[in-house]
């Protein structure tokens, strides 16, 4: 992972940015306003859910024969000028890259953003290599000079407040403080401008290639992806190798939700189609196309019973409808894939023990899988990370005794009962005005921030059958 | 010639005149004294950061556009012999020449009438609008890395 968080546990980052007024605020901003233009954006279609089961079927076809689509993906791009490399894990990515680097003499590359470069870790590969990477996207930049890690998929800035950003950039390049977004944005320009006119090499990430003619599509708003891969000499294109689609009309179909899922938008600004490196008398364009292929443990997910997140084109639709991440944000999940796709995937990817708390951080409300636009069934793949043999064991003594005492209880009715009249009892002698203002441990945590009510008097039952004797009489 | 004399530009970074749907432009350029750019980026790294850092002055790219989508507000850019990416990239405006035959209601609709858009191109570009981004606290600014303005001359 590069610059990765702290070390803290899950619990101890949740409880920080709990306290961190001015994230949730931001958070609050961000989430709210992304879920409401997404709504609208797919009301604009003619038929949104036919778009998005169309969408999911692309993906689920794309899944269900990888290895005859990947074969065909690679041969194309070959056949059209461009190199392909596999890369099993994180470090083969990261040595490929090096390789290619050190090979064209690249001493500063310019990045467009990529997940999955995040993923690997490819930013500090190279820069340990002597090589200064910058990144484009102007989200990832700002983060880039503050040496954090992206909060949110789609604006990896989103937790800083613009006079943060203006402290950062007079700080950083030496501009004049101000509070303006759009003077703070012309001196990122300028900045980067000059890094992408000075760039040996353009890296980028992919977010549909397609196999019937070996395209690689790049979408973006500020068109730093499209300047990444035209200007500099070489451009290394990281592709995870779920990342497919097996025809240009299918392409089509999944740009149709992913923009109006991730922003809204009917589509984004720029979306570049690259097919091979420059052809020969064309004047601009890389003189290089690597594209290289990363599995990364995803093989192993696809054979397993987490396949499902593998669909997922990376649109943070679920993260602004999660009611945890819109209190707690990306940085407390201390992976670069966050919000309930990064719950499942993280684990699923990179190993369920050091990631075991991450599925428990849910409500299970369902929220992702209405607004996810390949219908990906969430909740159920939570449930099942849950599950997994390391999950399961970390679950606290007192939760996992509470919780066979609860089994217990509900599936006798007549102990139901009993405990309910032991509770009402209990609560009531204890409390004042009718509420508890304290619990005792392991249940302290609920009165910690609220007030936990005593139990009525009579139950519902009780009230129900009392009527019902009246209204017979 | 109206844009480039109110973007007051020196320098122009477009499509050869052979790709262009307008005729007479190299000439209207030559007379109001605006320098057409030489677009072909060399593969020597020194000499090609020269030429970048030379075209980055362009004040105006010009280029035609191959198609155009409505539901979108899309244009249809390709690579080609002619046709440098970096026209509708790096300057601050660009100006797109499309002829009104070209102009369809959506993405399928172009590629039935015209089956042959991708072609040999190493690339193919759909611009929706000039650049931008909210990343900083939601506020939308224009002009981050790509140009500024889009201005699409229609031709009939």
């Amino acid at each position: 992972m590069s610059a990765s968080p702290s070390q803290a546990s899950f619990s101890r980052r949740v409880d920080s940015a709990l306290q961190d007024s001015q994230l949730r605020l931001a958070l609050e901003r961000a989430t709210s306003r992304f879920t409401r233009l997404r709504a609208d954006g797919l009301a604009s279609l003619p038929d949104p859910d036919a778009a998005r089961d169309q969408a999911r079927e692309v993906r689920v076809e794309t899944l269900r024969r990888l290895d005859k689509h990947l074969e065909q993906f690679a041969d194309r791009v070959s056949a059209a000028g461009g190199v392909v490399h596999w890369a099993t894990d994180a470090g083969e990515a990261n040595r490929i890259v090096l390789e290619i680097a050190r090979r064209s003499g690249a001493r500063l590359v310019v990045k467009s953003k990529s997940m999955v470069t995040e993923e690997v870790g490819l930013n500090a590969a190279l820069e340990s290599a002597g090589i200064r990477v910058v990144e484009s996207d102007l989200g990832e930049y700002i983060i880039q000079l503050a040496g954090e890690t992206p909060s949110h998929i789609i604006a990896p800035a989103i937790h800083k407040t613009k006079e943060q950003v203006g402290q950062l950039l007079h700080e950083k390049l030496g501009i004049p403080l101000t509070h303006d977004p759009a003077e703070m944005t012309r001196a990122a320009r300028t900045a980067l401008r000059e890094v992408f006119l000075g760039a040996d090499m353009g890296v980028s990430g992919v977010n549909f290639g397609v196999a019937e003619n070996g395209t690689i599509a790049i979408v973006s708003n500020e068109g730093n992806a499209s300047l990444t891969t035209s200007a500099p000499r070489v451009h290394v294109a990281l592709m995870g190798i779920e990342r497919l689609v097996p025809s240009l009309t299918d392409l089509s179909v999944m740009l149709r939700v992913l923009a109006r899922s991730a922003t809204g938008q009917k589509a984004s600004v720029y979306v570049d189609l690259i097919r091979g490196p420059k052809r020969e008398p064309e004047p601009d364009g890389p003189e290089e196309l690597h594209v290289i292929l990363v599995d990364n443990g995803r093989s192993r997910v696809l054979g397993g019973q987490a396949a499902e997140v593998l669909l997922c084109i990376r649109c943070g639709a679920c993260l602004n409808s999660c009611p945890v991440y819109r209190e707690i944000g990306g940085h407390a999940f201390g992976c670069v894939y966050t919000g309930p796709i990064g719950a499942v995937l993280t684990p699923a990817l990179l190993g369920s023990e050091r990631w075991s708390e991450l599925p428990h951080a849910s409500t299970l409300c369902g929220a992702c899988r209405e607004v996810c636009p390949v219908r990906i069934d969430l909740p159920r793949l939570l449930l099942d990370q849950r599950r997994q043999p390391a999950a399961a064991s970390r679950s606290p003594l007192w939760s996992r005794v509470g919780l066979r005492l609860y089994r217990a209880a509900v599936t006798r009715p007549w102990l139901f009962r009993l405990s309910l009249r032991f509770a009402r009892r209990l609560t009531r002698t204890f409390a004042r005005d009718g509420w508890l203002k304290r619990l005792p441990p392991p249940l302290a945590g609920w009165t910690a921030h609220r007030d936990f009510p005593a139990f009525a008097a009579r139950s519902f039952s009780q009230e129900w059958r009392s009527r019902d004797t009246e209204r017979a009489r | 010639m109206d844009i480039v004399r109110e973007a007051e530009a020196r320098e122009i970074l477009g499509w050869d005149q052979a790709q262009l749907p307008v005729l007479g432009l190299a000439e209207a350029f030559a007379e109001a004294g605006v320098r057409c750019l030489d677009s072909r980026l060399p593969a020597e790294a020194e000499t090609r950061r020269a030429r970048l850092a030379e075209l980055g002055q362009a004040g105006v790219g010009v280029t035609g556009a191959d198609a155009a989508l409505a539901d979108t507000g899309s244009l249809v850019l390709s690579s080609g012999p002619g046709r440098p990416r970096l026209a509708w990239l790096l300057p601050p405006r660009h100006i797109a020449l499309l002829p009104l035959a070209r102009l369809y209601p959506d993405i399928d609709a172009a590629l039935e009438n015209r089956p042959g858009l991708q072609g040999d191109a190493a690339e193919v570009a759909l611009v929706s609008g000039p650049s931008r981004t909210a990343d900083i606290e939601l506020t939308l600014t224009r002009g981050v890395h790509g140009p500024r303005d889009l201005d699409v001359v229609i031709i009939a």
